[in-house]
């Protein structure tokens, strides 16, 4: 065995782990594959490697016979949980570290194939204190009262729930093995291989699978019961590419002929930005997340249609932005103590609702351009969108609009094919007083084709 | 050769003329040139090593009020000693101040300086003091200077020894008054004066105009030289922000590769960006803390898809025709109808496989950008970019996986060597993360891959294997530029993306 982190991360990767601590003896590691609960304990982990390092057997789990326990299942369980299943394990003297292993382990379970036990969840009970016949039953909340463990006071059902979270019951796997069969040119085809139908049968042992028969192109074999995740053949067929080591596949381009190309938006952004860097603006990066305050308030203008979370994380990103200018005048209002001029654009999305049920959301790719410095004015924004307008060959008309974001008598909207498309103008000192600014402004912002 | 100009070579000149040395402000006197313009000839000059600055210690000497009248009228010893004179050499010195119109108080003053300069001698009568003159009594070094500081001003340091002594005693007498000011003073260097003597008083123009070059006046005139050297105002070209720059390097090479650009909505339903993954609709990276859900609207209509949705609820309900078990659980419509903020590129992939234009054998790919609930650290941004894509082809396997892993992390990283680990996707099988090793950097996590499980592919009618794959371009450009915290990808900070090279 391995005692330094390079080398433990190539035996853990046979369970799709990473060291993340070595200290000493004790190592940690972080199992990704989050569909795979028999990885999930040490005893797990030590069992999955055993087959994959060849160092023993992994022994099948057999299911001895009917106990003597019977549980008796109420038939009002059944809109509620209606599953029930239970299992004795006898003659196992667990250790106090096997003990909180099996507790971490349900615990796991319990969060996430349980839900955090609002699907299903697992108790453990010493076995010999259990009378036959249990009772899988309903119970009010209110009357039903027992002294929970560690505690010695009676409570009511509820009142344990409310202390311990949800009432514990009763589920384990079936523990018998599922057949399967495997077509061994699959197994070739999807991974580029040529294995022998005896390569892969001994790949598919090492990963804990047990083979029963292999003739032709068939390899039939048991999935062994704590192998939840097995849903199809390609499971298996991973299982057997890791036992023989990816590492050792050849890599190969894939020798098919495509021609590449940007999407027709990307060349419109790189035609946009060809003329705006050439006139001297600097382009900039902004999160379409924002927050009223941003997007309206310091705008001192209307929310409109805006776009708002459920589950915002930061009140500085509840909503999605309606429109870009605001994160622009955001960005000169971080840099007042920077050389003047400065002159920012961005192309970027901006998101309203939609007026139907069947466009709920409405995405619109915009440009936005704004000019601050002691000369800025609307002659200056005026004439870079005229510059902008004519090197892409699309016609504008401006015509004198109103806009609360934007200085009166010298604000205009774009019109373009009759349709209003965007606004340019001097900004209200109102605004620029509201980002911090204490010099005159100007911008425009208008839809993209 | 140096080359100077007009003023400075006129500086030069008066310098010469001034015998080597002036101070700063007699140049400006001599040359006939403005303060200022001497000032700034004399910087250049001096840069040039053809003049030096000396700062030196002057003290200027002025005229009391009471030196003043003197200076006028001569000092009191004279006065006194000239009635003598005019009254035959032999005078009381009542008489005497009486005739020189003088008060009392100069008596002893005159009498004492008469007998000290040796211009006469004093008896003492019963009555009076007697002054008895001496026939020669030439102007001495005191009235010298009282007659030059009537005029001018005087320095002391640069008087002859004797003169000196005079001003100091005429200081302690009141008469002369002594202010130390700090001078600069120029010296010519010996560059300096064989350039001065030579350079022609040709007229100089600073600026070349339309005028000049029409009528080839630029010929004859002299255009003033410039001290290329020195600094200049600070201008700032607009520019690519270096991350998108780095985003469009990305877009180039992919491109380069074969690879189609796909660009799709930020907002998703949770059936595109989840369900037709194949991830349940229970799991747990469906849950709030990992998903942007939107509060208005909240959900939208399925039916643009069709039947899909039916195979894909099958699918997930019971594996539907994939060969599949499925998750075994009751898919929700009104589930796979909310809407969300996509939180992975695989959601455009989906896009892409869905699109009528759809090509086989194809490449496609997608820079997108991606939101997760998390809060803004050094680590973590809620809004993040993804490169993303897939490849079609019936022909294709998991080592062309590795291959396309290869070649990416080789062209895009700029990696020496790769190697392959076992991943977990809930929509790929085999799954496979890639790993790159530059050399300074060391190995590091670099995308992941896999190729799409039949039950993501066959509901949506794709009939080849896909491969699929990501790329953690956030981190890669964080590598390039050696940027510590993943913030700085959407620096707001003008300053530092003004000071960003373009290379």
């Amino acid at each position: 065995m391995p005692r330094d982190k390079e080398g433990l991360n190539e035996i853990f990767a046979f369970v799709k782990g990473d060291v993340e601590s070595l200290e000493g003896d004790a190592v940690s590691i972080e199992v990704k594959d989050s569909n795979r609960p028999d990885i999930w304990s040490v005893e797990g982990v030590a069992r999955a490697l055993k087959g994959y390092l060849g160092v023993g057997r992994i022994r099948p789990i057999t299911i001895a016979g009917r106990s003597n326990l019977s549980v008796v299942v109420d038939k009002r369980v059944k809109p509620i949980r209606p599953f029930i299943s239970t299992a004795i394990v006898k003659g196992l003297q667990p250790t106090d570290e096997a003990l909180k292993s099996w507790i971490n382990l349900q615990e796991k379970l319990d969060q996430t194939y349980g839900r955090k036990r609002k699907r299903a969840s697992i108790g453990f009970y010493q076995s010999d204190l259990i009378q036959s016949p249990l009772s899988y039953t309903v119970a009010n909340p209110d009357i039903i009262t027992f002294a929970p463990l560690g505690s010695e006071e009676k409570q009511t059902l509820r009142e344990i729930m409310e202390t311990h979270g949800s009432p514990r019951r009763l589920l384990s796997p079936n523990l018998s093995p599922t057949r399967a069969s495997l077509r061994l040119s699959y197994v070739n085809t999807l991974l580029g291989a040529s294995l022998t139908l005896k390569e892969a049968s001994r790949f598919a042992e090492r990963a804990g699978y047990r083979v029963r028969r292999a003739t032709g192109d068939t390899i039939e074999l048991d999935i062994p019961s704590y192998r939840t995740d097995i849903m199809h053949s390609v499971d298996i067929i991973e299982d057997i590419a890791i036992a023989m080591d990816i590492n050792k596949l050849k890599p190969e381009w894939p020798r098919i002929w495509t021609v590449g190309n940007l999407a027709k938006e990307t060349d419109e952004t790189e035609s946009m930005a060809e003329i705006m860097i050439g006139l001297g603006f600097q382009e900039v990066l902004t999160y379409a997340l924002t927050s009223p305050v941003v997007d309206a308030d310091n705008m001192h203008s209307n929310k409109g249609l805006v776009v708002e979370l459920l589950n915002p994380r930061m009140t500085t990103h509840t909503t999605l932005r309606s429109w870009l200018l605001p994160s622009l005048l955001e960005i000169l209002s971080h840099n007042t103590h920077v050389d003047y001029p400065q002159k920012i654009f961005e192309v970027g999305k901006s998101i309203k609702r939609g007026e139907s049920q069947m466009q709920p959301i409405e995405e619109t790719r915009k440009l936005a351009a704004v000019t601050i410095h002691a000369g800025a004015g609307f002659t200056e924004i005026r004439s870079s969108l005229d510059a902008l307008s004519e090197n892409i060959g699309r016609t504008f008309e401006i015509r004198s609009t109103e806009h609360p974001s934007f200085l009166s008598g010298r604000c205009g909207a774009i019109i373009s094919d009759g349709r209003e498309v965007g606004v340019v103008g001097e900004v209200s000192p109102l605004v620029i007083k509201s980002w911090g600014l204490n010099l005159p402004a100007a911008a425009f912002e208008m839809e993209l084709q | 050769m140096v080359e100077i100009s007009q003023n400075e070579a006129r500086v030069l000149k008066t310098l010469i003329d001034s015998g080597g040395k002036a101070p700063i402000e007699d140049l400006a006197k001599k040359s006939g040139l403005a303060d200022s313009a001497v000032a700034r000839a004399v910087l250049n000059l001096s840069q040039n090593q053809l003049v030096k600055e000396k700062v030196e210690k002057r003290t200027e000497l002025s005229l009391t009020d009471e030196g003043r009248t003197f200076a006028r009228v001569g000092l009191p010893e004279r006065v006194i000693l000239l009635e003598v004179k005019n009254h035959g050499g032999r005078l009381s010195l009542r008489e005497a101040l009486q005739h020189a119109r003088l008060s009392e108080k100069y008596g002893s003053i005159a009498t004492g300086w008469i007998s000290r300069k040796k211009w006469g001698t004093i008896e003492k009568s019963e009555q009076d003091l007697v002054i008895v003159a001496r026939s020669d009594a030439p102007i001495d070094d005191d009235e010298e200077i009282l007659a030059r500081l009537k005029n001018d001003r005087l320095i002391l340091e640069e008087l002859p020894s004797s003169l000196k002594e005079a001003a100091l005693r005429l200081t302690r007498r009141n008469l002369v008054e002594s202010r130390v000011r700090n001078d600069r003073e120029v010296e010519i260097t010996e560059a300096g004066r064989n350039l001065g003597s030579s350079a022609p008083s040709q007229p100089e123009v600073s600026s070349l105009t339309g005028d000049l070059i029409a009528s080839g006046e630029w010929e004859k005139v002299k255009l003033r030289s410039y001290n290329v050297s020195s600094a200049v105002p600070r201008t700032f070209p607009g520019k690519y922000h270096p991350y998108l720059r780095f985003l469009r390097m990305v877009k180039r090479k992919l491109v380069a590769l074969g690879f189609r650009e796909a660009v799709d909505p930020l907002v998703e339903t949770a059936f595109i960006n989840c369900d037709c993954l194949y991830m349940p609709q229970d799991h747990p990276a469906r849950e709030i803390h990992d998903l942007y859900y939107l509060k208005d609207p909240s959900k939208a209509s399925l039916e643009e898809y069709g039947s899909l949705v039916d195979r894909v609820a099958q699918t997930h309900e019971n594996g539907w025709k994939t060969g599949s078990t499925g998750w075994r659980y009751k898919f929700s419509r009104d589930e796979a109808s909310k809407l969300i903020l996509r939180s992975h590129g695989t959601a455009l992939s989906v896009r892409t496989m869905l699109s009528k234009d759809l090509q086989v054998p194809g490449k496609y790919f997608a820079i997108a950008r991606c939101f997760r609930p998390d809060m803004l650290d050094k680590t973590h941004l809620t809004e993040f970019n993804q490169a993303e894509g897939i490849v079609l082809d019936p022909s294709l396997n998991l080592r062309n996986l590795l291959g396309i892993l290869e070649m990416f992390a080789k062209e895009v990283a700029g990696a020496d060597k790769v190697r392959f680990k076992p991943d977990y996707f809930p929509f790929t099988e085999p799954s496979v993360e890639l790993q790159a090793y530059r050399e300074g950097f060391g190995w590091m996590e670099f995308g992941g891959s896999g190729i799409f499980r039949p039950e993501v592919t066959e509901p949506l009618g794709v009939k080849v294997p896909v491969l699929a794959w990501g790329l953690g371009i956030d981190r890669l450009y964080m590598m390039s530029r050696r940027i510590q915290d993943i913030r700085q990808l959407f620096t707001s900070d003008l300053e530092w993306i003004r000071d960003q090279t373009v290379g």
